[in-house]
C-alpha cells in the first residue's frame, strides 16, 4: 500500500475507539490507548502527517500489534470498515524504512532493527526465518515414500518443522533482549557467539518436535489413505515468507515472492496443498497480488480431506471419543473464513468438540507473531488464552503451528495438552 | 512540543511520578495526542494537546494530583472513553489529562441491592457482571463497546432509551465518591436502596461533565432483569412516524424502552450495510420491556395495534433474533455507516412533543441554508420516541480541515437554534464545550453566571476541565 493510500485509509478512522477492547495487547497493557488499534491507527496517521517523529513509543506501539485482526471485526461490526491490522502492517513498512534511513539507537529501535534485519537475512539467504539450514526440514518424511515431484505438492513451508527451534530461540531472545536493546549486538547469532552458543546446535523442544512431526505425518498419511496423489519438494521446499508479510517488509516480500513462485513453476507445480493457515493465506490470497497471472491452485489439507470425508471415515482405526475445546487460529477464521472443514474432520476422527466463548471469528490470539521481539507478551497472551480454554477441557485442539507452539507449554504446565488436528489424524490412522 | 514555555514539564513529570509511579505518567507526544482526540472530524490544535497523561488507580491518587495541580495552577482535564459528540472530551487548554481506566473494579452486592464500580469500568463489562445476578444496567449508549460508567454518569445520558420508560442512568445512582477540584474526597448519597429526599449533592455531580469534581466510585441500585419484545414498522414517510410519537404521548400509550427511527436515506445506508433488502421508506425499531413475560407480550400487542392504527406499510413483532440483530444494527450503527461515506456533522434536537414536526422539517430544510459547505446530504435518525432527532449533514472526505471545523460549528449552532425555538435541550450529549452558546441563549445570562458561580465555589482556580464551561474550542 503506498503512503498516500495508507494515509487516506488511516484518516477514515472516526476515532470512536469501539475497537479498543478487541485488542489483546490493549487488554494486556492495562487499557493503554496507544497500545491498541485506535492508538496504532492514529500514531501512524500522525507519523505520515508529520505531527510526530519516530521514537520508541511509535516503534513499540506498531510492533506489538499481533495482526490478529480481531479489531477488524470490531470496526466492521461498529459500522466502520477499516482493515486495521492491514493498515498497521502497511504502517510497519513506513516505520521500517524510517529505521533504515535514520540512525536511531534507542532501545526499541535497536530491538526492532535487530529483529527485522535478522529475519530478512535468514529468509533471503537461508530460506527460513530461523536460519537453521540443513536437512532437518525433511526428516519428518522418513519412511513415508513421498515422491519428490508431481504437479500437485504438499507444501509445509517449513512451518511445523520450525517451531521446536523457534520456541528455543524465543526463550534465548527473552533472556538477551536487554543486551540487544542497548545496541551492543546486531544479531542473536553474535550474542550466541559471545556466549559460546551456536544456534545451529540448539537442542529443539522435544515435545514440539514430536508433535510437529506427528502432525505432518498425520496429514501426509491421511491424504494418501483417501487416495490423493501428491509430491513434496524436500530440501528444495522454500519458506513462504509469512514473517516478511506480517512485519510489513514489503520490498523484501516483493523480491521473495517471485523467487518462490518461479521455483514452483520450475517444478511444474499446478496445485498446492497447504498444511497451515499462515502459508495458506499468503500463497492463496497475497501471492496473486504480487505475481501477475498467478496460476497455482491452492487448497488447505482440511478442505481437501473434507471432500473425502466418507473415505477418511473408513480409514480411521481409532476414535478417541474425548472432548476437545477448539482453539481457532485467527488466520484461519478471520482472514480465510475456514470454519466448517476443521470441525468436520474432527468429527470424522471421533472428537467431541467444545466451542469456547471466544470462537469462530471472535477467536482470541495465541500471542504470535510478536515473539520475534516481545516474547514476554506472547507468553502472557498465550497463558491467558490457555487459562480460558482449560475451563472447558484439558484437551485443546488447534490447527496451526504457531498456536501449537505458543499454547503448548502453558497447557502442559497445568496438566492440559494441545493437539494439532494433524497429530490426532496420525493417532487415528495408525493401528 | 506543544507545551507552554511557562511550565517545567520535567519537574511536573517527576512530581507526578512520585504520586502515582513513573509508569503511569506519560509525556510522549503521540500518546498525548491520542488521548486528546475525540470523534470531532477536525484536527486538534496546539492548545488542545495535554502536557501529560496520568493514570491514577484510586481516589487518593486523584486527590494528590488535584492538590498538586492547584498548587501549581495547572489545569486538569478528565474524560471517560473520549466519545463525546459535542467536544466535551477534548481538552481546551494544555492540561494534565486524567485517564481513569485503571479504576474499573466492579463489585455487586445483591444482599444490599446495589453495585459499586469505578468510573473507568466499561459498560459492557458492568452489564456482563450484572447479568450474573439477573440484573440490567439502565444505560444504553451507542458507544456501549467503549463507554465508561464514569462518562455515562457524568453526562447522564439516556442515549437509546426513552426517558419516559425507565428514566435516566442518574436516577439509579445511590451515591458517589467524589474528589473535589481542590482535592478533598467526599462521599454522597446513601447505602440504602432508597435515594435521599431533599438537598443532596449527588445530583450536582450526575451530569456534572467533570466540572465540579472527579467521580471515583459509583453506587447504583440493582435493576431486575427485564423481558423484551421487539417490533419493526415500515412507513411511507417520516411524517407518519412523527404523528405516531406525538399521539403516543398525547394518548398516554405505554412508552417503549427504545423507539428508534431511520429516515429513508439513513434506512437505505443502514439496511444495505447489514445485508438487508432496501426498505420502501423510513423504518421504526421498537423495544418494549417489562419485568413480567406476560406483561411484555401484552405491551407489545398493544403497541403493535397502536402502530397499525396509523397509515403504515407494515409492522410486526420480530421473533427471529438474527433478523432483529440486523434491523437494530442498521439503526444503532448508522452513524458509523455514514462515516464511511464522508464527514458527518451531527446534532441532537429534542423539541417539545407538540413541536416535533416543526423541528424536524426545519432541521431538514437547514441543509439548504448552510454556508460553510453548500447543500450537504441530509440523513436523519435517532431516538424519535424520546424524542430525539439526530439531524446529520454529510460532506465529502476531501474538504479541508478548516471547512470541516466551520461546518461542524455551523451545524451545531444552527441546530441548537431549533432546540431553542421549539423548547428543547438535549438528552444525551452533554451541555458544555460546543454548547455553551446554546446554554447562554436558551437560559440567559443569570443562569449561565449561576453555573459559573457554582463552579467557582468548588473550583476556585478553575482547574478542572477548564474551557468547557467557557465554551472554548
Amino acid at each position: 500500500m503506498d503512503k498516500e493510500k495508507l494515509y487516506t485509509e488511516l484518516s477514515r478512522c472516526r476515532k470512536c475507539r469501539f475497537c479498543i477492547d478487541s485488542c489483546p495487547t490493549f487488554r494486556l497493557f492495562g487499557n493503554l490507548e496507544n497500545i491498541g488499534p485506535y492508538g496504532r491507527v492514529q500514531i501512524l496517521r500522525h507519523l505520515l502527517k508529520g505531527t510526530i517523529d519516530i521514537n520508541d513509543t511509535v516503534v513499540y506501539s506498531i510492533y506489538t500489534c499481533l495482526t490478529c485482526a480481531e479489531c477488524n471485526i470490531a470496526c466492521k461490526e461498529s459500522g466502520g470498515a477499516l482493515e486495521i491490522s492491514e493498515l498497521v502492517r502497511g504502517g510497519r513498512n513506513v516505520v521500517f524504512n524510517k529505521l533504515k534511513k535514520e540512525d536511531i539507537n534507542t532501545p526499541e529501535a535497536n530491538l526492532i532493527s535487530y529483529a527485522l534485519f535478522t529475519i530478512v537475512e535468514n529468509v533471503l539467504k537461508k530460506n527460513d526465518p530461523v536460519g537453521l539450514g540443513g536437512k532437518y526440514w525433511t526428516k519428518w518424511t522418513n519412511g513415508l515414500n513421498i515422491q519428490g515431484k508431481g504437479t500437485r505438492i504438499l507444501y509445509t513451508s517449513r512451518m511445523y518443522q520450525m517451531i521446536p527451534y523457534l520456541e528455543r530461540i524465543t526463550l534465548l531472545m527473552k533472556n538477551y533482549k536487554n543486551m540487544i536493546k542497548k545496541g551492543k549486538y546486531k544479531s542473536l547469532i553474535k550474542i550466541g557467539a559471545s556466549l559460546g552458543i551456536k544456534l545451529t546446535s540448539l537442542k529443539p523442544n522435544k515435545v514440539l518436535k514430536n508433535k510437529s512431526t506427528k502432525t505432518l505425518r498425520g496429514i501426509a498419511l491421511a491424504l494418501k489413505k483417501v487416495g490423493i496423489e501428491y509430491g513434496y519438494l524436500y530440501d528444495k521446499e522454500p519458506y513462504v515468507g509469512t514473517l516478511l508479510y506480517d512485519l510489513g517488509l514489503d520490498e523484501y516480500l516483493k523480491r521473495y515472492i517471485p523467487r518462490v513462485y518461479n521455483l514452483f513453476k520450475e517444478h511444474n507445480i499446478k496445485q498446492i496443498i497447504s498444511v497451515d493457515p499462515h502459508t495458506h493465506h499468503l500463497i492463496k490470497i497475497i501471492y496473486p497480488e504480487y505475481v501477475e497471472n498467478y496460476d497455482i491452485e491452492v487448497i488447505n489439507y482440511l478442505e481437501l480431506l473434507d471432500q473425502y470425508s466418507d473415505k477418511l471415515k473408513e480409514e480411521i482405526k481409532r476414535r478417541t471419543g474425548k472432548e476437545y475445546v477448539i482453539h481457532e487460529p485467527c488466520t484461519m477464521s478471520r482472514k480465510l473464513n475456514i470454519f466448517r472443514e476443521p470441525r468436520s474432520i474432527a468429527k470424522v476422527i471421533g472428537l467431541n468438540i467444545i466451542e469456547p466463548k471466544y470462537s469462530g471469528k471472535y477467536t482470541r490470539c495465541c500471542g504470535g507473531p510478536i515473539e520475534f521481539a516481545y516474547p514476554e507478551y506472547t507468553h502472557k497472551i498465550a497463558m491467558d488464552r490457555v487459562f480460558e480454554l482449560l475451563t472447558y477441557s484439558q484437551n485443546i485442539l488447534t490447527y496451526c503451528p504457531i498456536c501449537l507452539m505458543n499454547l503448548e507449554k502453558y497447557a502442559r504446565e497445568r496438566r492440559g495438552e494441545v493437539f494439532d488436528i494433524g497429530e490426532l489424524l496420525y493417532n487415528s490412522l495408525i493401528p | 512540543m506543544f507545551i507552554p514555555n511557562s511550565l517545567d514539564i520535567d519537574e511536573i513529570f517527576e512530581d507526578l511520578s512520585k504520586i502515582i509511579g513513573k509508569e503511569n505518567v506519560i509525556s510522549d507526544l503521540s500518546t498525548r495526542i491520542i488521548y486528546a482526540q475525540d470523534p470531532m472530524p477536525y484536527e486538534l490544535e496546539e492548545h488542545n494537546i495535554p502536557i501529560l497523561v496520568v493514570r491514577p488507580a484510586c481516589a487518593e491518587e486523584v486527590s494528590k494530583i488535584l492538590k498538586y495541580a492547584n498548587e501549581k495552577n495547572i489545569p486538569v482535564h478528565v474524560r471517560g472513553a473520549g466519545t463525546s459528540l459535542v467536544g466535551v472530551a477534548r481538552p481546551k487548554t494544555n492540561a494534565i489529562l486524567i485517564d481513569l481506566k485503571r479504576m474499573s473494579n466492579i463489585k455487586v452486592y445483591p444482599d444490599r441491592g446495589y453495585f459499586e464500580a469505578g468510573p473507568g469500568a466499561r459498560l459492557w463489562k458492568v452489564r456482563e457482571e450484572l447479568a450474573k445476578y439477573n440484573s440490567i444496567l439502565p444505560a444504553f449508549p451507542g458507544s456501549e463497546r467503549v463507554a465508561t460508567l464514569g462518562g455515562v454518569i457524568s453526562s447522564n445520558t439516556s442515549a437509546h432509551a426513552v426517558d419516559a420508560a425507565l428514566g435516566k442512568p442518574g436516577d439509579f445512582v445511590l451515591g458517589l465518591e467524589i474528589v473535589l477540584p481542590t482535592g478533598e474526597i467526599i462521599e454522597t448519597g446513601t447505602e440504602s436502596t432508597r435515594r435521599p429526599a431533599g438537598i443532596e449533592l449527588t445530583k450536582l455531580f450526575i451530569g456534572g461533565e467533570g466540572l465540579f469534581g472527579i467521580i471515583t466510585k459509583i453506587r447504583m441500585r440493582l435493576v431486575p432483569g427485564i423481558y423484551v419484545k421487539n417490533l419493526v414498522a415500515y412507513y411511507k414517510d417520516v411524517d407518519t412516524i412523527l404523528s405516531t410519537v406525538v399521539d403516543m404521548y398525547r394518548n398516554m400509550v405505554p412508552p417503549p424502552l427504545f423507539f428508534e427511527f431511520v429516515d429513508e436515506n439513513a434506512a437505505k445506508v443502514g439496511f444495505e450495510a447489514v445485508g438487508l433488502d432496501e426498505p420502501p421508506g423510513p423504518v421504526v425499531m421498537i423495544t418494549m420491556h417489562d419485568w413480567v413475560e406476560e406483561g411484555v407480550n401484552e405491551k407489545a400487542k398493544i403497541f403493535l395495534n397502536f402502530l397499525k392504527s396509523k397509515d403504515i406499510i407494515k409492522a410486526k413483532i420480530v421473533e427471529d433474533e438474527d433478523e432483529w440483530r440486523k434491523i437494530w444494527r442498521s439503526r444503532s450503527e448508522v452513524g458509523n455507516f455514514l462515516n464511511r461515506k464522508g464527514v458527518v456533522a451531527g446534532s441532537e434536537i429534542s423539541p417539545r412533543i407538540d413541536k416535533l414536526k416543526d423541528a424536524y422539517y426545519e432541521a431538514k430544510d437547514l441543509k439548504n441554508k448552510l454556508e460553510a459547505y453548500k447543500t450537504p446530504q441530509f440523513f436523519s435518525f435517532g431516538h424519535i420516541g424520546a424524542p430525539t432527532i439526530h439531524a446529520n449533514y454529510l460532506i465529502p472526505f476531501e474538504v479541508s480541515n478548516d471547512v470541516r471545523k466551520k461546518f461542524v460549528i455551523e451545524v451545531r449552532m444552527k441546530t441548537e437554534e431549533i432546540n431553542i425555538k421549539y423548547g428543547g435541550c438535549g438528552g444525551e450529549w452533554g451541555l458544555t464545550a460546543q454548547r455553551i452558546d446554546f446554554i447562554k441563549k436558551k437560559y440567559g445570562k443569570v443562569y449561565y453566571e449561576t453555573l459559573k458561580k457554582i463552579k467557582a465555589v468548588l473550583d476556585p482556580n478553575n482547574i478542572l476541565n477548564r474551557g468547557n464551561l467557557e465554551g472554548w474550542w
